[in-house]
């Protein structure tokens, strides 16, 4: 019912952060789209490349993720309180 | 083997074109496809930020830093914001109400307001599209590519 009531491009998108982490796909999507248009010599491998590209950002972030999971999870913990 | 970018003629014209519509100046340089894939990219960064924050994620007046970044990507964004203030700001669409301020005085506040995570999305992608689109506009300043 409040998906009926939306009005899109004027009020915020309903339910859009229940899925707050998956927006990260296309923003690095598009960025890559834009980059790889700018910078690469030739178009012939295009695609190819702006999938790599993204691909290479998302396991960046993802490793990350899970480097700071870790680090806050079970390494702080074990850091003495005083 | 790549030329040297030095070497070519600088293109204001192609530039100013870049900025009033994303890609256009790639296009003015000749390089259509390429014109094209840097308007998918930016355009569409900016419409899938306005669409998930709505059009209160770009507001010049109280997130101005963040608009120096958004007004890159052009006029869009300086009509995105002039919707704001008309249809959102204004109370034309949604309901205005009086909130609390930090300081204890009250101000009326949109209930279409973004508010949280969703207006921050809103104003990331949209403010990327601006940064990105200041890349594509110098890029094409430097001229057509002649092994490309």
């Amino acid at each position: 019912m409040q998906l009926l009531a939306w009005m899109p491009f004027v009020q915020p998108m309903p339910g859009a952060m229940h899925w707050w982490w998956a927006w990260v796909v296309p923003i690095v999507a598009l960025v890559s789209v834009t980059w790889k248009a700018i910078r690469l010599p030739s178009l012939e491998r295009y695609w190819r490349e702006v999938g790599w590209m993204s691909g290479q950002i998302l396991l960046g972030m993802l490793a990350l993720a899970v480097g700071l999971t870790v680090l806050v999870q079970w390494v702080v913990p074990l850091l003495p309180a005083d | 083997m790549h030329e040297d970018p030095d070497e070519r003629p600088l293109q204001p014209v192609a530039a100013a074109l870049g900025w009033v519509l994303p890609g256009l100046g790639h296009m003015r340089n000749g390089e259509i496809r390429r014109g094209g894939l840097v308007m998918l990219g930016v355009l569409g960064m900016f419409l899938a930020g306005v669409l998930v924050g709505g059009v209160d994620c770009v507001d010049r007046k109280e997130d101005f830093l963040w608009f120096l970044a958004q007004c890159g990507a052009g006029p869009v964004a300086f009509a995105t914001d002039a919707l704001n203030a008309f249809l959102v700001k204004s109370g034309r669409v949604g309901e205005l109400l009086n909130t609390m301020q930090p300081d204890g005085s009250t101000a009326p506040i949109s209930t279409f307001k973004g508010v949280g995570g969703v207006g921050d999305v809103g104003t990331l992608f949209t403010a990327m599209a601006g940064l990105m689109n200041v890349t594509a506009v110098l890029d094409a300043l430097r001229g057509q590519r002649r092994d490309g």
